[in-house]
């Protein structure tokens, strides 16, 4: 009977340069890594790996979406004829069984685009499992699975899903590490729970005894604050109209109309898939919409992201690699990108003293040391990234800010640290319009929710019932409500 | 390892304590955990320089060593003169050419164009007798045009800027074999070669012309909003454009910077010989690409900067110069700028990591 081990930490705290290490990704400097025994020899890769009885699976799974479930779980172990040939009827009856011990119910023919979210990240976990087992659907002799982050891209609803499996692997002898930001994972499904903060182990034991808040601590360094309620309470019928979305729709969303005042927060929400992460894309032009009309304080406007950014909006993707920061670039590029226009002098000469201070400045704000800001972004953590993205966009004083995901991927004090900067920022007067799955901050950083469905506004939380588990509950279509009515 | 049931606040006092004691060698003022990308050796700072500068001491490396063994001929003010002189084709080339791929693009018509060019002046004015500035219009025009066509079929469509450009240049190819009936044509208005082959400081006008698109483009790269603006859309395209960066108008500026590029290439090509023909352009696209991802391995390591793409071309000049006194073979410039090239883009690449 193995454990599940969880692994936590704040962004930059050394969780993923340890993984890095123990995959062969990074040499250690010092140290030996043992499992079952035996110590891993560096410099290593996957595949001696797979010997010494570890096995991953990477944050973005790392499926071949296009081949089937077959060849994802196979590769590398399909067994062949005497020709050379694969078995294919061999190997398929073994990966049905192999699916189905998990409570996986797929035909191994199907490609892997075809699962769903929960089904990817299990098909994951279980080929990490069979790369150790070599194949076998029973006992493994001990091992060790090292899980990065399985549920980042999963809703809450299907990480139950998922934690059955994993618990299914430890039941067979194999250890499994869990690396999580999500501390409520740990003391819900852990045997055991590390700590890691500033690349040192500060903590190491039994889950028991062990809470939420008590892992926060933790993690953070230093007590978390409680988020005290927001003061504002928005007056729907004094208040200015910032943004009117009438009857938008795009790939998923289907004629959705809503409107958010001056200085409001509104969360938009619901399962993945639901619709509400089109919403801050199609209201900025960044996609373009199906039908609908988008106004700005009273004028309507044709939605792409020249004409919004001329109105004062602003869009923070939730694809933090490919469309947040420009890695490569440096890190004061980055920051002054939205305020480049402001910088020039004479002969468009962008004046580099006024940039460097203006730099620093927000560094310092934002609290993220970095030994100097002509380094490529990419040395910043990912909770660090974030928050200079959203910094950067308010300090570039707009009008209204629209957000995808502004907390996912990002370790607790830094996604305190955001929802505190979005709070600061409705309260000088400003519009927050986003979207998440993270109900716990939808909660804490919104004055009103909308939770949609298949595409549509299924109910409208606010005042006392912006809470986790309404939004939640909505969410599944427990609340009995009607398509727009109002269920606070 | 500390024990989870000891107090939190403890353990932060421990770490506070041996962080303290850690802080050893360094400056008082700075805090004292390691920050990210935090390179404070001296040991460190070294390799960042080498990392900076790798081309430029090659550059250094390289003529001093045909200093040495062939001083007689290679310290020779007019050797350096002459080295400069005869790389301004591919000092224009290359510069512009660093613009297009700063911004992401990719364009192997440069090498077709610069010959397309450099046929279409000679046509004009030699054998059609039509006016200088005239001549210089038409063939900037139609220069214009690939630039459109690529810009359209790349950036409004979608192509694969590769193939598109790589047909472009061939399709260049065949149409300056039509244009020059496969042969010489000279008898070139003195007045270009005028312009092309003065001197000043003893070095052709062509190289200074080279230094001041070198000058422009450098200033505009490095010092203005819109140099920004298109090495965002080089490196993060997506993320430009969320940042509502004009991402398309930047693409295809790009790549009318090179098709220009390559016009006055072939305007000073054919100045400097005094002739043209078809195909004469193609020998300058490999060095081209050579220079500027070699420059991308220096200066602003990871970019493509003019600056470096100014230093790698003389180190191509340099080299292929020095390998000429020594009497090898022509091939060998051959495998010489191939062999840069590569090593150009494995430089790049790690240095990029």
């Amino acid at each position: 009977m193995g454990e599940v081990h969880a692994l936590l930490g704040h962004n930059g705290s050394g969780k993923s340069t340890l993984i890095k290490i123990v995959s062969g990704y990074h040499r250690p400097d010092c140290g030996k890594i043992r499992v079952n025994g035996h110590e891993i020899c560096y410099p290593t890769n996957a595949l001696s790996l797979k010997d010494y009885g570890v096995g991953f699976m990477q944050q973005d799974i790392g499926l071949v979406p296009t081949l089937s479930v077959l060849e994802n779980l196979r590769i590398g172990l399909l067994q062949t004829g005497v020709l050379g040939h694969i078995c294919w009827r061999k190997e398929r009856e073994k990966v049905s069984d192999l699916l189905s011990s998990f409570g996986l119910n797929l035909s191994p023919d199907w490609p892997v685009s075809r699962l769903s979210a929960s089904e990817r990240s299990i098909v994951g976990v279980v080929r990490a499992f069979q790369n150790i087992s070599g194949g076998d659907a029973s006992e493994a002799n001990g091992g060790l699975v090292i899980l990065d982050e399985p549920t980042a891209s999963l809703p809450e609803a299907e990480k139950t899903r998922l934690f059955d499996v994993i618990k299914n692997v430890a039941s067979r002898g194999v250890g499994v590490l869990l690396v999580t930001h999500h501390l409520e994972e740990a003391v819900e499904f852990a045997d055991h729970v590390s700590v890691l903060r500033d690349g040192r182990l500060v903590a190491s034991g039994p889950i028991q005894g062990h809470s939420y808040d008590t892992l926060a601590e933790l993690v953070v360094g230093h007590a978390v604050e409680k988020f005290i309620e927001r003061t504002r309470k928005p007056n729907l019928n004094n208040d200015v109209e910032a943004l009117n979305v009438s009857d938008l729709a795009g790939n998923v969303l289907n004629g959705v109309s809503f409107s958010v005042n001056k200085g409001e927060i509104v969360g938009l929400s619901g399962l993945m898939g639901a619709g509400h992460e089109e919403i801050p894309f199609l209201v900025y032009g960044a996609q373009k919409a199906r039908r609908g009309t988008v106004s700005v304080c009273g004028t309507a406007f044709r939605p792409d992201p020249i004409n919004a950014r001329r109105l004062g909006m602003a869009l923070i993707s939730g694809d933090r690699i490919r469309a947040g920061g420009v890695l490569t670039a440096s890190i004061a590029e980055n920051v002054t990108l939205p305020v480049l226009a402001t910088l020039t002098g004479k002969f468009r000469w962008l004046r580099v003293g006024q940039e460097k201070s203006l730099v620093q400045s927000l560094l310092k704000r934002l609290k993220v040391r970095i030994a100097s800001h002509h380094l490529p972004f990419s040395v910043l953590s990912g909770g660090s990234q974030q928050k200079v993205l959203v910094g950067r966009w308010i300090g570039s004083g707009p009008e209204i800010l629209l957000l995808q995901q502004p907390t996912a991927g990002v370790d607790i004090g830094a996604s305190q640290e955001i929802i505190a900067m979005l709070r600061e920022f409705a309260d000088s007067g400003g519009t927050v319009l986003f979207s998440s799955e993270q109900y716990e901050d939808v909660a804490n950083l919104s004055d009103r929710v909308l939770v949609l469905r298949d595409g549509k506004i299924v109910c409208e939380l606010q005042g006392d019932s912006v809470v986790a588990e309404r939004i939640v509950s909505s969410c599944h279509g427990k609340t009995d409500t009607r398509q727009g009515e109002v269920c606070a | 390892m500390v024990s989870l049931n000891k107090n939190s606040t403890e353990e932060l006092k421990d770490l506070a304590r041996s962080s303290m004691t850690s802080q050893g060698r360094r400056t008082k003022n700075k805090p004292a955990e390691k920050l990210p990308g935090d390179r404070n050796s001296r040991h460190a700072t070294a390799k960042e320089f080498f990392r900076n500068y790798t081309v430029v001491l090659a550059l250094v490396t390289v003529t001093i060593f045909f200093a040495i063994s062939k001083s007689s001929t290679f310290l020779a003010l007019g050797n350096f003169q002459s080295i400069l002189t005869g790389q301004a084709v591919l000092f224009v080339l290359a510069l512009t050419l660093t613009v297009a791929l700063g911004a992401g693009e990719i364009d192997l018509s440069i090498g077709g164009g610069l010959g397309f060019t450099s046929v279409l002046i000679a046509y004009l004015t030699s054998v059609r007798g039509i006016s200088i500035p005239l001549s210089l219009l038409i063939s900037l025009l139609a220069m214009f045009v690939v630039a459109a066509i690529n810009g359209f079929l790349i950036v409004r469509i979608g192509v694969n800027g590769l193939i598109t450009t790589l047909a472009m240049g061939t399709v260049l190819d065949g149409l300056s074999q039509a244009i020059s009936n496969s042969s010489t044509i000279g008898n070139i208005p003195h007045r270009i070669l005028l312009i092309m082959q003065e001197r000043f400081l003893g070095v052709g006008l062509p190289f200074w012309y080279a230094a001041a698109i070198g000058i422009v483009i450098w200033y505009v790269l490095h010092h203005m909003q819109s140099g920004r603006y298109l090495y965002f859309t080089g490196e993060g395209r997506e993320a430009a454009r969320l940042a509502g960066i004009k991402v398309n108008r930047i693409r295809i500026t790009s790549l009318f910077v090179s098709a220009t590029g390559a016009w006055f290439a072939g305007l000073v090509l054919l100045g400097q010989t005094g002739a043209a023909q078809s195909g004469t352009g193609d020998p300058y696209l490999l060095p081209a690409y050579a220079a500027t991802f070699l420059g991308a391995a220096t200066i602003k390591p990871g970019r493509f900067n003019p600056i470096g793409t100014f230093v790698a071309v003389l180190l191509l000049a340099v080299g292929t110069t020095g390998l000429q006194l020594f009497g090898v073979a022509d091939w060998v410039t051959n495998v010489f700028d191939g062999a840069i090239l590569i090593v150009a883009i494995g430089l790049a690449t790690l240095v990029g990591k």
